[in-house]
This record gives C-alpha cells, structure tokens and sequence, in this order.
C-alpha cells in the first residue's frame, strides 16, 4: 500500500470514528461507554513524551483503527486527528457540557481527569481558543465555570509556556519553498488571532463575567503568567541557540507588542526587567534575544516596548544590551529616540532621559548622534515661540535633556560644535530672560550658567542671580553622569522580595511598631521630670523690639521720618508706624495724604528693611482707604504719568485693588447702624414705663411656666453702610483712560504687556469689590468694551487676566443684567473662551477659559431657573 | 501654686557708682550681706545691702575699668583691672591696702574665675587664644592653656571662662565654640561650636550639669555636660526678641537663670527647657552684668537678683522666691 493511500485510509477511518462517538456520546446513558470513548479520544492527542503506548491502550486502539498496528502509522493517526478534528470535537464535547450530562459520568476522580485531559494534554492553541471562545459566548452556567477552572488549570500548570514554545518552533519547520507564501499567511492570520486573544484575555474575561471575575485573570496576575511563560520559552530558545537550532522570536516579539499596546506593558515589564538585567549581565546569547524582541516588535508597538524599558532601566549602561544598535538598523527606533522621545514627548521620569542620552553616548558608533540630538534639542530649547507656547514641564524635560547631553559629550565632539552650540546658546538665553514667566527665566539661567561652565570652562564663567532652590541644584546634578548602581544588588533585591515579600513586610512593620513604642515610653517619663511648668511665667507682652530712635507720634513727623537723609533707624521706625498713625485718622489727614502718598510711592528700600514692601503697601492702602477720593484720582492720575518704573506702577495698582477690597468690606467697629433705643420709641400713654402692663405680667407668669426647646435664634449679620459705594467710580474710571498712548517710559500695548495684563487683573478686582452697587453695571460694560480691544494679545499672561476681568464681571454683576443689558458683549465673550479652549497652547489658558464658560454657564441658568420659579 | 504679682519692679536700686558697672560679686561669706561692684572707670565699691549704702571703695587700677571683683573666704577681695593687675585688697576695720599684685595681661574683656578650695584662678594669657591658670597663693602661672595644635580652627580670642570642676575648666571663644579643658591632662576634652558669633557668657551648674549660652546673637542655648567623656552637648535653644547677652547668671536651686540684655532688659528662664518666664525692665541702658546671690540670711532666706548695667545703677529683685 502506498503512502498517500494509507493516509486517506486513516482519514477515513479517523472520520467515522469520530462521528460514531459524537453519536453515542450524546444519546448514550452508561458512564464507561463514555469515559470509555474519552479515553480513546484522549489517545489520539500526540503526548510530549515518546513513550509508546501501554499494551492494553494499543489493544484498545487498534480494534478500532487496525492500520496503527504498522510503526508510525499512530504518529499520523495523531496528526490527523489534532489537525482536522480535535478542534471540532473539543467544541462538541464543550456543547454537550451540562450539569446531567457530566453528573452521568464525572462522578469519579478518574473520569473527570478523562475529560479534562481532553483539553490540557491537546494542542495548546486549539485548546484555548475553544475554551476561550466558549466562556465569551456562554451565561452563567455549570459550563462556563467548568471551562472557566480549565483556562484556569491551564494557565497554572504552564501549558502557555507549551503554547509559546511551539510557536517558536511552528515558523522554523516550515520550509518548502512554493508552500511558504500561502502557509506564511494561514499561520500570520492564526497568529494574529492568538494575539489577540492573549493579549485582550483579561478585558474580555472582564467584560463576560463583570462582577464575577475570577482572580487569575485580572490583568495583575494573568499578566505575571504570561511573562512567567514567555521568560520560561525564553530559556528554552536560549539553550535551543546554544545546541545551534534555529528558532523564531517572531511571535513572542508580537505578543509583547500587542501587551504593550493595550496598555498592560508595566505588569509585564516589571516583572521581566530584573531578569532581563540579570541574563543579559554576562550572556551575549541572552542579550542578543533580547535586542531581536524588542527591536523586531511590530513597528506600532515599537514605541511603547521603548518607552517602557527606557522608564525601568536603572542605569543607562545597561541600554546597550538591551537594544543593540537599533537606532543605527531600524529607521523608526532611529525617529523615536532621537527625535520624538526627547523633543515632542514628556515625562518626569528622568531615567527615561538618561537612558536615552546614556545609550546615544555610550558606543562610538552612536555617539556621533550625540552633538545632533543636542543641537536639536537647543533648537527647540531657544526657540522664542517654543518658550511662549510649550508647557512649562515639556520645556523642563528639554532643559534637563540639555544638561544629561552635556554631560555625556565627549571632549572632541564638544570642540567641534563649541561655536554652533553657543550660538544657538546665546539666542536661546535671550528668549529666556525676556519671558515674563519667573520660572522659565530661572531655568534658562540655569541651563546657561550649567552649559557655559561646560562649553567654556577656561572662559569667564557666566553667573546670575537667581535664587537658588531644590530644583537648581537638581539640574546642576545632571551635569555628572550617573554611576553603576551595581547590578547584583539590585536583582537580589527584587528576586528576595519576590520570595518573601509578604513575610519580610509584617516583620518590618512589627520591629517598627516595637521601636516606635519604646522610646515614647521612656521620653515621655524624662519628660515629666524635665519641665519647668512649676514656675508660672509672668506677662512679657512688654518685651518688645528696641529701636534706637523714639517712633514718631504724629502723623506729620511720620512722614518727615520717611524722608530723612541718613537715619536708616528713623526711616525704619517711621515706616513702622505709618499704618497705625493714619488708621488713627488725625484730623489733618485730608490735607497731607495726597503728600504722603506721594513719599511712600516714591520711597525705596535703602536699608533693606524686612518687610518693607508689606509695610509701604499697608501704609499706602490705609491712607486710600481713609480718603479714597484725593488719593486714587492721584493713583490713578500717576499711574500713566512718566517717570516711573514698572515696580512703582504694579505698587500703584495693587493699592488700588487692596483698598477697594478693604472698602467693600463692612467697616468691624464704625458705621454700626445703633438700634434704635426703647427710650427713643414712641410709647403709648397707658404703657408709659413705671406703670405695670397686665399683658406683661400675663406674659412673665406664661414664660415662667414654659418650658422652650428650640435654640435662641441668630442675630443676623448687622447692617453696614458700603463705603465704597460712593467712590468706586474713582477707583475705575481713570485707570482705562489711556492706555493707548504709547509713551517713553511705558506702552502697554508693547513691551509693557506684564503691567497691561495687572491693569486688567486690578480692574477686575475693583469691580469685583463693587458689586451691589449701583455703579456696578455701567462699570462692568465699560470694562467688557476694554478688554474687547486686547483679547487676541499674543502673551497668556494678558489672556488670562482678560479671563479673570470675565470671571469678576459675570460674579459681580446682577445676572439679570447678563442677560440683559450684557447680553451681546456676553456672548462674545463666550465665543471667544470657547476659541480658547479650541485653539490655545498654553494648557493654564484654556483651562481657565473652560472654568470661565462653566461660571458663566452656571449664571445664566440660575438666571433663567430663577425667572421661572 | 503661688500666682506670681502682677508687677514687676526691682526691690531697691543701688545708686552711686561712678561710672557704668562692668562686673558684681556677691561674697560667699556666712551671714554677710555685702555685694560687690566694678566699674568702667577702675573703682570697686562694696555694698551694704541692708542699709543699701556704700561701705567701701576700693580704688587701684589707675582709672582703668575693672574687669573682674571677687572676695575670698578670707575675706579678701581681687580685682582685676584693664590695667593688666590683679590687687588683692585686705579690708581691715576702715583700713584698705593692696597686699600684693600679680600681672595678668588682659587683650580682651575676658573675665577672671576663681576656684577657692583649689586655689586656682583662671584668666586670659597673653597669646593669642591662650588661658592660663594661676596658683592663687603662689601668685605664679601653673598652666598655659594654648589650643594651637589641638583644635582645627583657629579659635580666636577667649571671651569667657568659667571653672565647671576642679578638673575642668570651660572656655568661650570668639569664634562661638565652647571649649571644656581638661586641665589635668592639659587637653582639650571637647569642643562645641554653639555660635557663629562670639559666645559672651556662660553658667554652668554642677548639680545638673547644664550650662546656659550667651551670645552676640539673639539665642540664648542650653548645653548638657557627660560625665562620661566630658562632651557638650547641645539642649536647647530659644530666640531672644533682641540680640546680645552680656551675661547670664543660674540661680543656686538651679531652676531659673536670668541673663543681662543689651536691650537693657533682664530675662528670666526656667533653667530645664529655656521656659521664658519674666523680663524686668528697670534700666535705660545695656545691661553688663547679672548674678544671683546665695539665700540671704537678713532677707529671709531669699535669693536676691542683681543686675548692673551701663547707666550706673545696680537694681536688685527678688523674684521666684517661693
């Protein structure tokens, strides 16, 4: 007989015999006949180990099928079987599954194990597609938690490991030539689908059993499962590669990708990284495995696989490994790690900038990378509109990504570039001193006085005068390249507290609680012995500050104190009690307060008195508190004089809106509306007092007698006068006049946007202190028409406060009136927030313009709620 | 508990004195009631508390403040002068003359200790940071104290001293570190850098072992001693609202202890955790000295508190007595 007869022979054969069995297996009541057939079917699985089969199991096999008496003719009977039935078979036998069908024979220990070897010793992929497949589709039942402990034995008893190492194998054994175009596609396809289902095992494991979800699957620990088995197949490619046999990582390689891209890539890199820092210490093998994992990912997935390892990496060394050359082979790798990971990206993670820069410098192959990815980096770093539309941690990670540069940069790529760097260094300097923005100004000292010293390091070093912080010296620390944590230690650490976490955690804390416990004891008994509350102290409100000059009592000397020459301790001492002189409101005070205000504006901290500027800012709020009219008209008038300076102008302006604070306020102590007395009152002549009413005695012998139990009631807020009512026009008004006259000393329309941006801030708070009053309305529409002509000014320190003026008009003005007398220049103004929101770079703006839209949304409908009710 | 009175006033002011008192001394003599005062321009006055009236004036420094007045149990009194003498004075009966004199050079206003039943006196040197110790009968130099080689950084000039046993002798130093001298081995046994600023002043008490700190700074510091290894050992610390302490004095009991201010102002503390507990105001300018007397056997027993400072007087207060 030839071959190709003897195989349709045995399909044949293999054909009946497995219809036969579905037949009885469905109608048939007796649980041996079944157990029976499932222990045959069983049979026909292909077992890992060559062992033949026993005599009474060959004797039951070839009753059925006598061509397997011939010498491998079992082998293709198997074959034949997984191939074309068992999988429609397993399906069947999953159908059949229900809780009087297996009660018929899945009594017994023994049959169970028929059945469910069935699934656990078949083909793995098969396996658990089927299974799988059968629990998405099912309800709650008897079968689905059935197939549900089978996945579940599965996956614990390693059959995944089986799973992956036979795909590594599967690619290889492939060869003829004409077959490999349509078999390439029939295994990608099935592979595609086993991807998937892997890699999406616990979301749709979670989306079946909601609630009911079994622990194995959640992604926590189905995920360890998974890098468990692709670490253990691993190891078998390892010493497949060491006997010189050929192996694939394809799929393991697109597995990974696939983890990775649905979000799942830190389970299974925390898990893998020990290891794979451990293999690759010594093994050049093991490296080489690794590089071919990652860079062979599919190129979707590349990024995040990169990223991943990049954020775990302790040291940068360790790169090397772990990637190879990739970013010279792989023209993606080349994209992501030069360009997209350091200039578009961002992340506080700094090892992921090590890691980059320390893998770019770390191989003279690639450090010729380095002075490109630097000058790129200054690039963007120094771009002007970069600064003004980046966010501010993206431009921190820029900066820091500079310094790590810097400091990998070898001597003789740094004399090559000197010039081209400090060039674009310079340009880059300049953009920074000029933002508005303090932060972004220090850092760009930083980053200069770092990289000067670096460029320049016989030259005159570049130094400023920046205060120094946590964060200055962080990035001074980047200058030096990071040293070899020790890598022994490291994975020690994370395979000891693998084993036993649990218990090394409870004896911590146990030891912790013990220790904590002890000294409080002891001290709190040295305590007690140790206390001076024997003595009673005495009043020591008399201990004051000595000054050397005598304080000045009158309000006049006070401010002939200001003006002294050469008596820093009088100037001290009178600036001291300015506030408390003028809250004392001197008769003379009208007369001398435009005078006064004058000297406290134009006065400067020559002695650098602590706390000078609080002092002249509470001096100056309390004398325009206390005559508002003189001293705005002439606030107001100065502010857009010449001669003065950007500091004296935000003094004049933030006076302005801490006073029309304080004014809002209802005064504590004056201006109480006195109730009106009972002696005041008319009385009528019969309850004249002296004369005892009957009502009240009727009434004292009722209270006496009652017993009440609600709680005294509340005595209102009481009634205050609004002193800024009358002024609030003055602090106002004149502070819009021209603001569009460009002078010498100040435009504000230009240069001057910082004050152009306070001026807004400041009228937003004066209205903001207005309402409820009658003025509020007028000044409200006066000030949305003002902030119409600035509202597309390039800096968002201009936009934002043009927000804030928005957010103080819709709080302060009666909301009828917003849908009123407002009503176009309010819609306006949400269409422009809107645009904002859209389209602006600066993440602060467009958030502020969304919580604008939402005040102002909230207005509007209580508005209209309220006309309803 | 007692609830302290309301006011604070000093029980007598002692008037009189030529110029600002630079140094006071209460004699630890049974039964007496004396104080002892220096001053700016070189006079040592002894007062009668009692009759609160001047019983003598000592006057042998040519004109040059006093740095230092003490009495012996013999009932002798030291001066020491700006002059860079030491008199010792015998009184007798309305009789007052120098019995002898021994040269003590005086760089700094650095004032002299004396240990009676050791005979010891302690004093600045003529080198720059040295202290040296004299046999008080001998009138000779038996210890030069120098801490060239034994401290790492230059110290600077002594600015105060004091003897914490027979063994050990504490010395401030200008650049703020208190250093304890072992003067049996002649070594420094420990050195504590307190203060950026000078240390001015320190009190020690031998029953618990803690010192006070007075700075130029406005931080008053509590130390503790080992006796172990004789290692300072800081405590405490509490800001003064004004800088400068010219001198701190600790009550016998060792509960309290008050320091003179150049703010004028004397302040009280509980000695164990720095507790501030008074500030007397009596005086119009800085105040240079401060000390605590024995219990007073013609003020029942009480402690006095004396304070002289630069306007010439002496105030005296009683507070915390029982």
């Amino acid at each position: 007989m030839d071959k190709q007869d003897e195989k349709l022979q045995i399909r044949s054969l293999i054909q009946t015999a497995v219809v036969s069995w579905k037949n009885t297996l469905s109608i048939s009541q007796d649980a041996s006949q079944i157990t029976e057939i499932l222990q045959l079917a069983g049979l026909l699985l292909p077992s890992e180990e060559q062992t033949s089969l026993s005599e009474n199991d060959e004797k039951i096999l070839s009753n059925i099928f006598p061509v397997c008496k011939e010498e491998g003719n079992l082998r293709l009977l198997q074959e034949e079987f997984v191939r074309s039935y068992y999988l429609k078979f397993a399906e069947f036998l999953i159908a059949q599954l229900s809780l009087d069908w297996f009660g018929k024979f899945g009594r017994g220990k023994a049959h169970e194990k028929c059945f469910n070897d069935l699934f656990l010793m078949a083909p793995p992929k098969d396996a658990v597609m089927v299974l799988s497949s059968a629990i998405f589709k099912s309800s709650p039942s008897f079968k689905r938690n059935k197939c549900l402990s089978l996945l579940e034995e599965f996956l614990k008893g390693g059959r995944l490991t089986e799973l992956l190492w036979t795909q590594c194998l599967d690619h290889v054994t492939e060869k003829s030539g004409s077959e490999l175009k349509s078999k390439n596609a029939r295994v990608q396809a099935m592979w595609d689908q086993l991807i998937n289902l892997l890699a999406t095992l616990p979301d749709r494991m979670a989306n079946t059993l909601k609630t009911e979800n079994w622990d194995i699957f959640l992604p926590k620990e189905y995920f360890v499962i998974v890098a468990q088995s692709i670490l253990k197949t691993l190891h078998n490619v390892h010493q497949a590669i060491k006997e010189s046999k050929d192996c694939s990582l394809v799929f393991i390689s697109q597995l990974i990708g696939k983890i990775c891209v649905c979000g799942h890539s830190g389970i299974l890199l925390d898990y893998l990284m020990p290891h794979i820092l451990k293999t690759t210490s010594g093994d050049f093998i093991w490296s080489r495995i690794w590089v071919r994992l990652f860079v062979g990912a599919p190129e979707r997935s590349l990024e995040i696989i990169l990223e991943c390892i990049l954020r775990r990496v302790p040291w940068y060394g360790y790169m090397s490994k772990l990637l190879g050359d990739a970013v010279l082979n792989s023209q993606k790798a080349n994209y992501l790690l030069t360009s997209k990971l350091l200039l578009l990206r961002h992340t506080e993670n700094e090892l992921v900038l090590q890691n980059i820069i320390g893998y770019l410098a770390a191989a003279p192959s690639r450090s010729s990378l380095l002075p490109l990815v630097l000058s790129n980096l200054l690039e963007a770093w120094s771009d002007s509109s970069a600064l003004k539309h980046t966010s501010y941690e993206q431009h921190l990670y820029i900066s820091k990504a500079i310094l790590i540069c810097c400091a990998h940069l070898s001597e003789k790529h740094l004399q090559e570039h000197r010039d081209a760097l400090m060039h674009k260094l310079m340009k880059g300097m300049q953009a920074h001193l000029e933002t508005p923005v303090p932060r972004l100004r220090t850092l760009g000292m930083v980053v200069a006085e770092s990289l000067t010293k670096k460029l320049t390091p016989e030259g005159p070093a570049l130094t400023f005068d920046y205060q120094k912080d946590d964060l200055s010296e962080h990035l001074e620390t980047l200058l030096t390249v990071p040293e070899d944590p020790g890598l022994e230690e490291l994975i020690s650490n994370i395979k000891e507290a693998h084993i036993s976490s649990s218990n090394a955690e409870e004896n911590i804390l146990s030891d912790q609680n013990d220790e904590k416990l002890n000294p409080e004891e002891s001290q709190e008994g040295a305590e007690e012995l140790d206390s001076d509350d024997d003595l009673e102290p005495y009043d020591m409100s008399g201990d004051t500050k000595v000054t050397k000059v005598k304080e000045p009592v009158y309000i006049r000397d006070c401010m002939e104190g200001l003006i002294a020459k050469d008596n820093p301790d009088l100037v001290e001492a009178s600036l001291k009690v300015a506030e408390k002189l003028i809250r004392k409101k001197p008769d003379n005070l009208p007369e001398i307060a435009v005078e006064f205000t004058k000297v406290l504006l134009h006065l400067e901290d020559n002695y650098h008195t602590d706390g000078f500027a609080e002092l002249r800012q509470s001096s100056l709020r309390a004398l325009t508190v206390h005559c508002p009219v003189p001293v705005t008209s002439y606030l107001t008038e100065q502010f857009y004089d010449r001669n003065y300076n950007i500091r004296q102008r935000i003094d004049m302006l933030q006076v302005l809106s801490v006073a029309a604070q304080e004014l809002a306020k209802p005064e504590p102590s004056r201006g109480k509306l006195s109730p009106i007395s009972v002696s005041d009152q008319l009385l009528p002549v019969n309850q004249l007092p002296g004369i005892e009413n009957w009502r009240d005695i009727v009434q004292k012998r009722i209270d006496s007698k009652t017993r009440r139990f609600a709680s005294a009631t509340k005595k209102g807020p009481e009634p205050a006068a609004n002193r800024f009512a009358a002024v609030a026009g003055h602090f106002f008004f004149p502070l819009m006049k021209t603001y569009d006259s460009p002078m010498n000393t100040m435009n504000l329309l230009g240069g001057d946007f910082f004050l152009l941006g306070r001026l807004v801030y400041t009228l937003g708070m004066v209205l903001h202190s207005a309402q409820n009053t009658m003025i509020c309305r007028q000044m409200a529409k006066s000030l949305l028409e003002f902030i119409w002509v600035i509202r597309y000014h390039t800096e968002p320190y201009v936009r934002q406060a043009i927000m804030f003026a928005i957010a103080m008009v819709i709080l302060s003005v009666p909301t009828h009136t917003l849908t009123t007398d407002l009503q176009t220049d309010v819609i306006e103004c949400q269409m422009w927030l809107e645009d904002i929101v859209e389209k602006d770079s600066e993440p602060e703006c467009k958030k502020q313009a969304a919580q604008t839209i939402l005040l102002l949304q909230d207005a509007i409908q209580k508005e209209f709620k309220g006309g309803e009710g | 508990m007692n609830k302290p009175a309301p006011t604070l006033d000093p029980e007598f002011v002692l008037r009189g004195s030529k110029d600002a008192i630079s140094c006071l001394h209460f004699p630890s003599l049974k039964d007496s009631s004396l104080l002892v005062s220096g001053c700016a321009s070189g006079e040592v006055r002894i007062w009668n508390l009692k009759s609160r009236r001047t019983v003598d004036v000592l006057d042998g420094h040519g004109g040059k403040g006093i740095l230092t007045a003490l009495t012996r149990t013999d009932g002798q009194v030291l001066s020491h002068g700006r002059d860079g003498k030491l008199n010792q004075w015998t009184l007798h009966e309305g009789r007052r003359e120098i019995t002898s004199t021994i040269n003590i050079p005086c760089q700094s206003f650095c004032k002299c200790d004396l240990l009676e039943k050791d005979g010891m006196l302690a004093s600045q040197g003529l080198e720059k940071s040295e202290v040296r110790v004299y046999g008080i009968s001998a009138k000779k130099v038996t210890q030069k104290l120098i801490p060239a080689s034994q401290h790492p950084d230059p110290l600077g000039m002594p600015m105060c001293l004091k003897f914490l046993s027979s063994q050990l002798l504490g010395v401030g130093y200008e650049d703020g570190s208190l250093v304890i001298w072992d003067l049996k081995a002649a070594k420094i046994a420990s050195a504590l850098k307190i203060y950026k600023e000078p240390v001015m002043c320190f009190d020690f008490s031998q029953d618990l072992q803690t010192g006070i700190c007075g700075s130029v700074e406005d931080v008053l510091t509590s130390w503790v001693l080992k006796e172990v290894d004789f290692m300072v050992e800081k405590k405490t610390d509490i800001k003064l609202t004004n800088p400068g302490v010219s001198e701190v004095s600790i009550r016998e009991d060792g509960k309290i202890v008050a320091t003179a201010g150049w703010d004028s102002r004397l302040r009280i503390f509980g000695l164990k955790k720095l507790k501030p507990l008074a500030v007397l105001k009596y005086h119009t300018a800085s105040a240079h000295c401060v000390q605590f007397s024995h219990p007073l056997p013609e003020f029942n027993n009480r402690w006095l508190l004396a304070a002289g400072s630069k306007d010439k007087h002496i105030s005296v207060w009683s507070i915390y007595n029982g």
